[in-house]
């Protein structure tokens, strides 16, 4: 289970809204993971997140998103600085149910992580649902939207 | 050239230690990741994937990688 506070997921939901009719993205993080020898990447495990950073989307396409490796790059640093790790990656499909597509599946290197899919194919009614994905094999979680 | 020596490198922001005279490649191997996948960065500066395989890493260097982060609906075959 991944929980969300509200505050977080009206920001995940005003990005993608405001990135129609193309994909929008953005990262999720939260409580690190206790460091590992080779714990090179920065990854959290807790499943709260506490931080949304809204990325930019450089395909600009309404079926596909790529994040800016420099602003990747940015990103994991203020992660370290935050003292958080990467929770999730989150993205929007404009006009599609919230479920990954093979091309989600193919490009999910981060196993660790919860991949988020919302479906803004009713603008009014936004469906969020969350997923593992690891050696492409996918495994829905449950989300929570907590009020605090 | 590597050579039996280690050298200290600071990798995504932690400490490590390396092979004296490894490449960004062979640092890569070594983490199993492939290069076609992996945006690497030494010291700010972004590499070019051509010059992965003749960059050689050296003690102090602060190295960072990502992997790709894209997806979507797709029309590339889905």
């Amino acid at each position: 289970m991944i929980t969300i506070p509200k505050k977080i997921y009206e920001e995940m939901m005003a990005h993608a809204k405001k990135g129609y009719p193309n994909e929008a993205c953005g990262i999720l993080a939260g409580p690190p993971k206790s460091d590992g020898p080779a714990d090179a990447l920065v990854v959290g495990t807790a499943s709260s997140v506490t931080y949304f950073f809204a990325m930019r989307n450089v395909d600009e396409s309404s079926i596909s998103y790529f994040m800016d490796p420099k602003e990747q790059l940015h990103v994991f640093k203020k992660m370290r600085e935050l003292k958080a790790g990467m929770l999730g990656i989150f993205h929007s499909h404009v006009a599609s149910p919230a479920s990954p597509s093979q091309k989600d599946i193919r490009l999910a290197f981060y196993p660790e992580v919860s991949y988020l899919i919302v479906s803004l194919s009713d603008r009014n009614k936004p469906v969020l649902r969350s997923f593992k994905i690891q050696d492409e094999t996918v495994k829905e979680e449950e989300i929570k939207i907590a009020n605090e | 050239m590597q050579t039996n020596e280690t050298i200290q490198i600071t990798l995504n922001g932690k400490p490590n230690e390396i092979k004296a005279g490894m490449t960004v490649s062979e640092l890569l191997a070594k983490w199993r990741m492939r290069p076609e996948l992996v945006t690497v960065e030494i010291n700010e500066d972004i590499l070019q994937k051509l010059d992965y395989e003749t960059a050689v890493i050296k003690a102090g260097d602060k190295v960072e990688f990502v992997f790709y982060m894209g997806g979507g609906t797709g029309s590339d075959g889905d």
